[in-house]
């Protein structure tokens, strides 16, 4: 634990920006984050009056737990295969702690946990607007961020362990990124295929559809979605070390 | 051939030629590797369908997905953030330099490379518009007429958007916020085309804002043409597609004899 905070540190001083660095990159999210909001805001309101705060909710949820996922996640998105290609793996397998905990938070990102957290307070407006912002409700989408975000990362995590297999495997890291994109609007609206595909087959709905749903369900659905976050976690994790292993074998 | 050397001059069929060359080889390098440019279109594609979807399940009619069929169809030809990251990156860093440094006229260049960023776009983008329509039964439909004049309109789409291109990389460049001027760009164009929301979506008020701005005529203008609007209906198209290149060529001219004064 305290080799992990101390790469989170370093991450932190790694990101640190100048002044106006820093209002050029906050604007820059900022209307990336606007963009897909009004997106979301206009369509639903104009099209089907009274959708709009369950659209933007999912949405905030979705832009939450995406943003967790790549903050911690970066290198499975961004470098997995390049560290394989270029031997970098190598390197970090010497480091002490356990490349499953060393890897995230060495390449831990702050700024996409900016994105997180201006997904956190969306989500928050979006309950605001559907006069459902309660002090319960907002730790239930917190949870839910948590859940979605581990849920998404294990996601990335799979895609990324198939680099110890095939040096030429960022593609599907890639398209693993672009695939969690289906999980940013309520589900309900979709075609029943398409349900069907990303709640049993690839289950993204777990992203942030079923996290959003915790403020009105029971204790039954918090606690299924606990479990599927955690299990997903474990399951890309144990895939992740076995691959590891196979790759310090070949090494 | 330098700075200075980007005078007005009629560019001769040899140099059509060597431009039209020029240009496929530029968005031959942007396909390629071939695998790469497929997972990124893919990519897109995967983004459109989910839109598609959300739309589709707010609006049975089908009405808001077809327009956006169009729209982005449309859109697509504006040739995408390409020719600014080129322009700005290129001028930042002096690579600039060395690409104007060509025996034919520096702007008509990176015309060239600007209509190979519009193919390279609309070769990214429209499988994605089709596999979307297809899927969720937004297909737009057109007479032949309308269609012919859709078609048509697509090369002022890509005019005015090169103008635009040049416009916001001149002021990044000046100002030295290039990543700045491609987003602000971004988010105006995408918002005030109706490429990424229907512009009769918006309140009343802002539709009249949008309307007066040149923005539309990257998506909506297009769509309305398509939808049995008439060739009266390009008019505004044609002379804001004119102005914004003007503009832009007049703020590159001043540039591009800048870097000969810097460059020797």
């Amino acid at each position: 634990m305290r080799a992990a905070l101390a790469l989170m540190r370093a991450a932190f001083r790694r990101n640190r920006r100048s002044a106006v660095g820093f209002w050029i990159w906050f604007v820059s999210v900022g209307l990336y984050q606007l963009l897909g909001l009004v997106f979301v805001w206009v369509a639903s309101s104009r099209l089907s009056a009274g959708a709009e705060w369950s659209a933007m909710y999912v949405y905030g949820v979705f832009q939450g737990a995406t943003g967790l996922a790549y903050a911690f996640g970066a290198w499975t998105v961004f470098f997995a295969s390049r560290y394989v290609r270029r031997g970098e793996l190598d390197a970090l397998l010497l480091l002490a702690p356990d490349p499953r905990v060393s890897l995230p938070f060495a390449n831990f990102e702050p700024g996409e946990l900016m994105g997180a957290l201006s997904g956190y307070a969306i989500a928050l407006i979006g309950l605001r607007a559907g006069t459902r912002l309660t002090a319960p409700n907002a730790a239930l989408t917190l949870a839910g961020i948590a859940c979605g975000g581990a849920a998404t990362y294990s996601l990335f995590m799979a895609a990324a362990t198939l680099s110890l297999y095939a040096k030429q495997s960022s593609a599907a890291i890639s398209f693993a990124m672009d695939l969690v994109l289906f999980g940013q609007y309520p589900m309900n609206l979709y075609p029943s295929a398409m349900r069907t595909l990303f709640t049993w087959v690839i289950p993204i709905v777990l992203i942030a559809n079923a996290p959003a749903r915790l403020i009105d369900a029971g204790p039954g659905l918090l606690a299924a979605v606990l479990s599927a976050a955690a299990l997903a976690l474990a399951g890309a994790n144990a895939l992740f070390k076995q691959a590891l292993f196979r790759f310090i074998r070949h090494w | 051939m330098n700075g200075s050397d980007a005078q007005p001059r009629a560019v001769s069929e040899a140099t059509a030629t060597r431009l039209l060359h020029i240009a496929a080889i530029l968005a031959r390098e942007r396909i390629t590797p071939a695998w790469d440019f497929i997972m990124s279109s893919l990519g897109s594609a995967v983004l459109l369908i989910a839109q598609f979807a959300f739309l589709r399940g707010l609006d049975p009619s089908s009405d808001t997905l077809r327009y956006l069929a169009l729209a982005r169809t449309a859109f697509a030809f504006s040739g995408g953030q390409h020719l600014e990251r080129f322009l700005i990156d290129g001028y930042m860093s002096g690579s600039l330099m060395m690409d104007v440094i060509t025996p034919i006229n520096p702007l008509a260049f990176i015309v060239a490379r600007s209509f190979s960023g519009m193919l390279a776009s609309a070769a990214a983008t429209l499988p994605g518009v089709l596999m979307g329509a297809l899927l969720l039964g937004g297909m737009p439909r057109m007479s032949w007429p309308g269609a012919a004049l859709y078609a048509i309109s697509l090369i002022f789409v890509w005019l005015a958007s090169t103008g635009i291109a040049l416009i916001s990389s001149a002021i990044g460049v000046a100002l030295k916020q290039g990543e700045a001027a491609v987003q602000l760009r971004v988010f105006i164009t995408q918002l005030a085309s109706g490429a990424l929301i229907p512009v009769y979506l918006y309140p009343e008020w802002v539709q009249r804002a949008i309307r007066a701005l040149p923005f539309v005529h990257l998506a909506d203008t297009s769509v309305a043409i398509a939808r049995g609007g008439s060739v009266s209906s390009m008019y505004p198209q044609i002379i804001w597609s004119a102005a914004l290149l003007g503009i832009g060529i007049a703020l590159w001219r001043r540039r591009l004899a800048r870097l000969d004064v810097y460059g020797g």
